[in-house]
């Protein structure tokens, strides 16, 4: 067993990378996508962590639809990107900018 | 009571099916509601004569606290019978002043509707319903100021109006909501019987501020003063009913109806008197310095109601009842001298005083009345208005506070207001004739029916005072009050300070319209003065508000996805901070246990680490990475695990050299983004970290269970006969583990050493295709740079 | 620890809808022709039947079931009805205007399902799972539908926004949903409320908590998460915007009052101030930037924004008063959107979209009760008596000062101010100004306006559209036109008779 800090720290590790991915990010949209999983990532291995150290299954359970959801969360992400790129031609994130004001 | 109060609203829901059907004659049978109406409330006259009160009670939604009570006591009555008869009048002007405008059936359902809001406003006995009325009363203005919509001036006189008097009015829901939970009421009438409860409350003061603020500006007291004259954009009748007979008095009612609760105390004698009295000049003041005669009129109704206004403000009995008495007289005389402009402006075309002159003989009725109502205005004697006006400086002089100031001013505005009625009544009708757009001649009866009524009430109420007084004066006192009063008014008082002030007024006003052009001459040049007044105020916190939105939807709402992510994470931030402020405990300060050469191997870690992030190149970035690494292993060490430590240096420097080969073959750093960017990125992601890590830092106490290591250390050797845990761990408890590391590693090695051949052989053929990738990288890269300084800038 | 089986008869509307969804899916398969009348008319069929079961099998039931993951309370069977209600106003809208773009396919209705079920899931939440199930359930569908209209830019470019900061709201959400999980040691909201409630809440509780209404906050549109709102409001179809800006922002409140009263409540004092700020923010910005917008739609999404500040700040008293208020509010809320989009889309042709404040020059003259429905409307929008959001804004303020949040009470003042400056401005366009092109053919003189619109229900315009050649025309069909005037006069009698439903407001939520 490791010490249930260990999983909080590599969660908000994985967290604090995935926020920083998403605002930092210029360039591509896919990588947007990615960078949401990560977060997820974090909240599974908080989710475990805890999970594990209160013997309660419950937490468990809960990654299992996490993982779920992600999956159908990144196919409807993916849908928009290619909806995207059919309209536009290029998945820029920074292009992004017709509608404003 | 309730028909009374809702037929209005169900006569004005009717005038679009009965309009066409009544042909031109439609506003004369509209005024017989007001008419009806009149004559119901004066039905109320003995027992309010009497002392008594009258209460009717309908539940509406009594779980909101809000019912249709409504309460009939001396103050709502003067004002809903002022409220129906001038009504009644308006409605038959209306007809012949409106003739042939194919927008008739809106003004009259707005009108009706305008008259039924503005009973209900000064009968209800509730305060939510108090409000809805007022409301009501500045929508239906709206659309009444608005009428003459093909004026680009009228529109925005309109909007000009109903923000000031919104605004005004939320105020003073906020502040009857506070009223209400202080006094824990929504009845008015119970509210008036706990003024001492409200007072010594701590919310009192903000709750006064609120309703004032809501009173003022409605009745357009000074600051807010500038919506009214603004507001003569509407036609002449609206101007007549709304803007000086009845909804600008809404503002003075809830003064008087609110005295006895909340009035009386210090900070109210302050506010309402100097504040009523400065609107007063001022007002006094525009009247003779314009020459449109709506407007003349207007500020002279400014005049009136900072009067009733400091009058409210006073408190003292006399005040009281010159409030009673000085209200019913403006009401009188100024309903009467508007409907004498209209004429005025609908026979000659014109409504600037400057140009008619002499038309008396063109028009001598109407030339009659407005001398009627003008010498009532004036304050001369038989008239009310005179009577009123002795009350209003006997008040002023008697004032408990700031006598002598007070004095000084209603003199001052006594003067003028002299000036200007002559203005109105004098200078249009005598002199040299001269010529108008049209052809002046008398109006039809309908348009003198109005003013001829109000201007001999007027005489007849100065002649025998003591009828209105028994009837109404008193009564009205009492209410604001709070406690029976008598009024016995007079038209003689014997020679005292009022009567002398009052003929000083007379005389010295006669001279400055004998003077009038020179004046005004003068008075032009204070203007540049009024260009920084309140109006100018108005229109800068306009346009301040417009900079303003378009500032920060500019800054905010620019289009930018990372933008709005990093408003979001920077928020998130925020809130997380906060709950950490707030709820640190010193808890952290634990695991800060750290010698001075740790601090050292943790510096030299930064600073690479900083280091990697800002180098241009790869050689230099995988040489600082290492560093890193290396300071871990030092870090391990330091914490007595020398084994991890050399496992660290080995596996470090195996990543190191295959970076190298891997990276040394790629192109330069590309930057995607601008300075100011990154510096700005930086300090978001910092900002970030650093939370995200006093968070970790405040929960990481958690210990559910007993650390593991205790269990390596002790079943180590008997288990499986180690003496070096780690080992142990890697070889025996998790050797499948260990063995499927070895299997990647390996796998990946293999993968690497083929791909270096590849590019090793491949070189040749490949040089070409990666440079011209490289330049179009580049040549990307560029274009991305524009852009963002673009949005830099 | 035994498997027990759930009763699943509690669950009813849900699993009458999850089927009906199956049936609707599998039936619009075999749907000939472009009007889709089948799919259409099963939808609303099934949602009114989904309203229905809500009150009959759990109006007045308490009860929990599924292991304390499902909830079945008063609050849940209003919550339900009302959602199903609003849904099927907002897909009554939807019909014409996608005919004519060529748009109408079974899937916008199926999606609305989803999003449906998921905003019953989230009524009924009794944990956190099923919260997170029933959010990202209603989240996924609307990303779905944004990016509906394949070939628009703009919907593209939303969809894509809203997807990225949806995601990333709902991560945060999560990761907040871990923390409270390991604070409390349990998913169940009945648990982590005795956690919260115990002498000293442990500090994962809170650091959860602050996570969480992020989430909640982006869901609501309030600001600073609001960054997704205006865009999303222009670039989605009308219709799209329509239910946007109605059943899920109920939605939305009924996953504050779950998870941060239901679960959280007992740490309110350190949530207030977190919330007046961003009542604060979302007041100001939402109603300074409205004033900017040249594009009603847009305009509206800022003001839904402000609208989203009222309750936040109402949510912020945190009394049964605050929460009765937030929840009327935003049912208040859903039926004026309605009502504003459904006149966009009614106003709205094939070739034009009525989405300009400028096109609305001179509505007054041409359409008569149309203006009168955007009277109402506004100045319901705008706060004044008489109308249903008056009461709406009066309750908020009434709740406000109860909880002695004095200052705030006035900024909402001040805001509702600055708020009508805008929403007036729309009247004065409508009614004062002067359309650009001169109205041909005959010419009706200005006729009934707002006074008679609201008796006026069967006096529809009959007249034929001999408005030709003007800037707007309406395009919607009788039935669609009569729809917008039940809901504009819905506004003013609720308006006028409000009791009942601030009555039932405050009963489910146990105040007054």
């Amino acid at each position: 067993m490791i010490e249930l800090s260990n999983f909080l720290v590599l969660g908000a590790l994985l967290f604090c990378l995935g926020v920083a991915g998403i605002f930092i990010n210029r360039k591509n949209v896919i990588l947007l996508l990615m960078c949401i999983e990560l977060i997820l990532l974090a909240v599974n291995i908080n989710f475990i962590g805890f999970s594990a150290y209160l013997d309660d299954i419950a937490g468990q359970i809960f990654v299992f639809f996490i993982l779920t959801v992600a999956a159908a969360e990144v196919a409807i992400g993916l849908a928009i990107v290619v909806v995207l790129f059919r309209s536009r031609g290029d998945i820029n994130v920074a292009a992004l900018d017709t509608m404003r004001g | 009571m309730l028909l009374a109060v809702l037929s209005g609203f169900i006569l004005a829901a009717l005038v679009p099916w009965l309009h066409p059907r009544l042909g031109v004659r439609a506003g004369w049978f509209y005024a017989l509601l007001p008419a009806a109406l009149t004559l119901y409330f004066a039905t109320f006259l003995p027992q309010i004569a009497a002392g008594e009160v009258a209460h009717f009670h309908y539940t509406w939604a009594p779980g909101l606290g809000l019912d249709l009570s409504f309460y009939v006591d001396g103050l709502a009555l003067l004002f809903a019978l002022l409220i129906s008869g001038i009504g009644t009048f308006i409605l038959i002007y209306a007809s012949d002043y409106l003739a042939g405008d194919e927008r008739q059936p809106r003004f009259y359902v707005h009108i009706l509707a305008f008259m039924a809001s503005m009973l209900g406003l000064v009968l209800s006995d509730n305060l939510i319903a108090l409000f809805i009325f007022w409301e009501l009363t500045s929508i239906t203005s709206y659309m009444l100021i608005g009428y003459d919509h093909e004026n680009e001036y009228a529109r925005k006189c309109a909007l000009q109006g109903l923000i000031v008097t919104f605004g005004g009015g939320l105020a003073l829901l906020a502040g009857f909501i506070m009223l209400a939970v202080v006094g824990d009421s929504y009845t008015i009438s119970e509210l008036l019987t706990q003024g001492d409860i409200i007072r010594e409350h701590e919310w009192y003061l903000p709750l006064m501020l609120l309703i004032l603020l809501g009173a003022f500006t409605k009745s357009a007291q000074w600051p807010f003063h500038f919506w009214l004259p603004n507001a003569m954009a509407a036609p002449t009748p609206v101007s007549a009913y709304l803007h000086s007979a009845t909804m600008v008095k809404a503002g003075v009612y809830l003064l008087a109806r609110m005295h006895p609760a909340i009035g009386a105390t210090e900070a109210w004698i302050l506010l309402c008197s100097l504040i009523g009295a400065v609107t007063m000049v001022t007002g006094a003041y525009f009247a003779v310095r314009s020459t449109q005669i709506k407007r003349v009129l207007a500020y002279t109704t400014v005049m009136a109601l900072g009067t009733l206004t400091m009058l409210a403000g006073i408190g003292t009995e006399k005040a009281m009842i010159a409030f009673g008495a000085f209200l019913l007289a403006h009401s009188l005389y100024k309903g009467a001298l508007f409907l004498v402009a209209g004429i005025l402006d609908h026979e000659t075309g014109t409504k600037d005083v400057l140009k008619m002159r002499g038309l008396v003989q063109a028009m001598p009725i109407t030339a009659l009345l407005a001398a009627l109502a003008a010498l009532s205005l004036a304050g001369v004697p038989p008239l009310f208005g005179f009577i009123g006006k002795e009350y209003m400086l006997e008040a002023a002089v008697g004032a408990p506070s700031f006598a002598l100031l007070l004095t000084v001013m209603a003199t001052v505005a006594a003067v003028l207001v002299v000036a200007a009625a002559a203005i109105v009544a004098v200078r249009p009708f005598y002199g040299e004739r001269i010529e108008t757009p049209k052809q002046p001649h008398d109006p039809p009866y309908g348009m003198l029916a109005g003013p001829a009524v109000l201007g001999v009430l007027g005489l007849l109420c100065g002649l025998a005072p003591g009828v209105p007084d028994a009837l109404l004066i008193s009564a009205t006192a009492s209410s604001l009050a709070g406690e029976p009063i008598s009024a016995n008014l007079a038209l003689w008082h014997g020679i005292n300070l009022p009567l002398l002030l009052s003929l000083f007024a007379l005389a010295a006003g006669a001279l400055l319209y004998h003077n009038w052009e020179r004046v005004r001459g003068w008075m032009g040049r204070a203007d540049a003065l009024y260009a920084r007044g309140p109006e100018a105020g108005y229109e800068r916190l306009m346009q301040g508000m417009m900079w303003c939105a378009d500032w920060q939807t500019r800054l905010l709402q620019n289009g930018y996805l990372r933008h709005y992510i990093t408003t979001t994470v920077l928020t998130f931030v925020v809130l997380v901070g906060y709950t950490l402020i707030t709820r640190f405990d010193g808890s952290l300060a634990a695991g800060l246990d750290v010698r001075f050469y740790e601090w050292i191997v943790a510096g030299v870690l930064v600073a690479a680490a900083i280091f990697a992030c800002r180098t241009a190149s790869r050689l230099a970035a995988v040489a600082a990475i290492g560093v890193v690494g290396f300071a871990i292993a030092l870090l391990f060490i330091l914490f007595s695990a020398p084994d991890l430590g050399t496992t660290q240096i080995l596996v470090e420097t195996l990543t190191v050299i295959l970076l190298v080969l891997v990276l040394f073959r790629l192109p330069g750093f590309v930057s995607f983004s601008t300075r100011n960017q990154r510096i700005r990125d930086g300090i978001v992601a910092a900002l970030l970290g650093v939370t995200v890590t006093a968070l970790v830092m405040t929960t990481i106490n958690y210990q559910f269970a007993d650390p593991i290591s205790a269990y390596h250390l002790e079943q180590s050797v008997p288990l499986a006969h180690g003496h070096n845990v780690v080992n142990v761990i890697l070889v025996d408890y998790r050797a499948l583990d260990t063995l499927g590391e070895i299997f990647v590693v390996a796998l990946a090695a293999i993968g690497v050493f083929a791909m270096l051949k590849y590019t090793l052989t491949g070189e040749s053929q490949d040089r070409h295709r990666r440079l011209t990738r490289a330049q179009e990288q580049t040549t990307g890269d560029s274009a991305e740079r524009a852009e963002g300084e673009r949005q830099e800038s | 620890m035994s498997f027990e089986t759930p009763d699943f008869s509690l669950a009813l509307p849900e699993i009458w809808l999850l089927g009906a969804i199956c049936v609707v899916l599998i039936v619009d398969l075999f749907v000939r022709g472009s009007r889709r009348s089948v799919t259409f008319f099963l939808t609303q069929a099934v949602l009114l039947v989904t309203a229905a079961l809500a009150i009959t099998t759990q109006w007045g039931v308490t009860e929990t079931t599924f292991s304390g993951h499902y909830v079945v309370d008063p609050l849940a069977a209003m919550l339900k009805a009302t959602l199903a209600l609003l849904v099927v106003l907002a897909l009554a809208y939807t019909r014409p205007y996608l005919e004519a773009r060529g748009l109408l396919q079974g899937e916008v209705y199926l999606l609305a399902l989803f999003a449906t079920l998921g905003m019953l899931i989230i009524a009924s939440g009794g944990s956190l799972l099923t919260l997170y199930l029933g959010l990202e359930m209603l989240s996924l569908s609307l990303y779905a539908l944004v990016a509906y209209h394949r070939d628009s830019r703009q919907a593209a470019e939303a969809a894509m926004k809203y997807f990225v900061l949806g995601a990333l709201a709902s991560g945060i959400l999560l990761y907040g949903m871990s923390m409270v999980y390991g604070g409390a040691a349990s998913l169940e909201l009945a648990v982590i409320a005795e956690a919260a409630a115990s002498e000293e809440p442990p500090l994962l509780l809170l650091f959860g908590m602050s996570f969480m209404l992020v989430g909640v906050a982006f869901k609501l549109g309030a600001a600073p998460f609001h960054a997704w709102v205006p865009d999303v409001y222009q670039g989605a179809p009308t219709p799209v915007t329509l239910f946007i800006s109605t059943a899920p922002k109920v939605a939305a409140v009924a996953l504050f009052l779950r998870l941060l009263v239901d679960g959280l409540g007992p740490l309110h004092e350190t949530l207030q101030p977190m919330l007046l700020i961003l009542a604060a923010v979302s007041l100001l910005l939402g109603n300074l930037t409205a004033i900017m917008q040249t594009n009603l739609k847009r305009m509206l999404a800022y003001s839904g924004i402000a609208h989203a500040g009222f309750i936040v700040l109402a949510l912020a008293a945190g009394t049964e008063a605050g929460h009765a208020a937030a929840l009327f509010y935003v049912i208040a809320y859903g039926i004026m959107a309605a009502g504003a989009f459904g006149l966009i889309i009614v106003l709205s042709s094939a070739g034009t979209e009525a989405e300009q404040i400028a096109d609305y020059r001179g509505l007054n003259e041409r359409h008569p009760i149309l203006a009168g429905v955007l009277l109402l409307l506004m100045i319901s929008m705008t706060g004044i008596p008489g109308t249903i959001g008056f009461y709406a804004k009066y309750l908020v303020l009434k709740a406000a000062v109860e909880a002695d949040l004095i200052a705030m009470a006035v900024l909402a003042v001040i805001a509702a101010v600055i708020g009508a400056f805008y929403y007036l401005r729309v009247l004065k366009v409508a009614y004062f100004d002067r359309p650009e092109v001169p109205p041909e053919g005959s010419q009706k003189p200005t006729g009934p306006n707002e006074g008679s619109v609201g008796e006026g229900e069967g006096a529809t315009p009959s007249r034929p559209d001999g408005a030709a050649g003007t800037v707007l025309v309406p395009g919607a069909s009788l039935p669609i036109r009569a729809l917008l005037v039940v809901n504009g006069a819905a506004v003013l009698v609720l308006g006028i008779f409000p009791e009942r439903l601030i009555a039932l407001c405050q009963s489910v939520l146990g105040a007054g």
